[in-house]
């Protein structure tokens, strides 16, 4: 066998086709909705003191979140008018909301922290939110994905 | 949002491509769901950077599949390591890269055990030249490796592919 009848076969072996649904995937993504691939994506169940932790957090983001709202000076308020937000829209883009949302939180396992010793490493993913609204009523909104890792320590009883 | 032309545009290319593209997906994705996963996200990135592309382009969509698998592989690393299992890499299913015609006479199995022993390096040459129908010269630029050295790898996989169906042919 020389190597021109040896590619001749190989070449007579056709490639595996893919499954059905991969077109139908790629069409949904170049239209701008399509489902994120799947393989190699692992969801690890949460563990009870993941749940616990988790709401607690969720309600520390409210507070977050609640104080940015409050503390946030509007232009109202500094050219102390009581009804002027056109005009102050008309100097640039005005921030209309700001949101942050925890969307998943992970045990890593356990750590050694030179600074406080053994703690438990979460990964929080959260994405942040942030609209904006100008003069001409047009409105703009970001997110931003984050990941932190979040060292808790450990205490023995 | 792109047009009724573009959108032919890319169908066609699939349907041309992506059972070779799979194919040379997976040489490296452990699983025939990776490798589609690994197509799609190339795919896309291709077609959203170059809606206008045409015939003369759709060989970068290998360089596009080679990158997005590396990804996935680096990625996968990662979470090897940061989940304190350095060793546990990306575990290999099963693969069937080819499929048989009626008249190959068994040698899709022996082709893709074979192709499977082969160092990724001489497989991946010859998986673009047989199958993805590239010349030495655009398998160059697909892998970043100079043309001599991806004839070598060509030569040397092509040499060690034919020992060993000579074997399993001389085998009663």
């Amino acid at each position: 066998m020389n190597d021109s009848e040896l590619e001749t076969q190989l070449r007579s072996l056709r490639p595996v086709e893919p499954s059905p649904t991969l077109e139908q995937r790629i069409a949904g993504e170049l239209a701008g909705h399509a489902p994120a691939p799947t393989a190699g994506t692992l969801h690890r169940e949460q563990g009870g003191w993941a749940r616990w932790m988790f709401s607690r957090l969720a309600w520390a983001a409210s507070g977050a979140v609640a104080a940015l709202v409050i503390s946030h000076p509007t232009p109202d308020r500094t050219n102390g008018s009581t009804n002027n937000s056109t005009a102050a829209v008309a100097s640039g883009p005005l921030v209309v909301q700001e949101s942050s949302e925890v969307l998943n939180m992970n045990n890593e396992g356990l750590t050694i922290d030179a600074e406080h010793g053994v703690a438990r490493v979460v990964r929080l993913t959260s994405i942040e939110r942030r609209s904006w609204i100008d003069a001409t009523g047009a409105e703009i909104t970001t997110e931003k994905p984050r990941e932190d890792l979040v060292l808790v320590p450990v205490t023995y009883q | 949002m792109p047009n009724q032309t573009e959108h032919s545009a890319w169908q066609e290319c699939y349907r041309e491509l992506a059972p070779k593209l799979l194919l040379y997906a997976r040489q490296w994705a452990p699983s025939l769901a990776d490798a589609e996963d690994v197509v799609q996200t190339a795919f896309v990135r291709f077609w959203k950077r170059n809606p206008s592309a045409s015939r003369e382009h759709f060989p970068l969509l290998y360089a596009a599949v080679r990158t997005a698998a590396l990804d996935l592989i680096r990625r996968e690393e990662r979470r090897a390591v940061r989940e304190n299992h350095p060793d546990s890499g990306m575990p290999l299913e099963g693969r069937v890269f080819v499929e048989s015609q009626p008249e190959d006479d068994g040698l899709a199995p022996l082709a893709a055990a074979k192709l499977q022993e082969l160092p990724v390096e001489q497989r991946e040459v010859i998986v673009l030249k047989l199958w993805g129908d590239l010349t030495f010269q655009q398998i160059a630029e697909t892998t970043g490796a100079p043309l001599n050295t991806v004839a070598a790898r060509y030569r040397y996989g092509l040499a060690k592919l034919r020992a060993e169906f000579e074997t399993h042919q001389s085998t009663p």
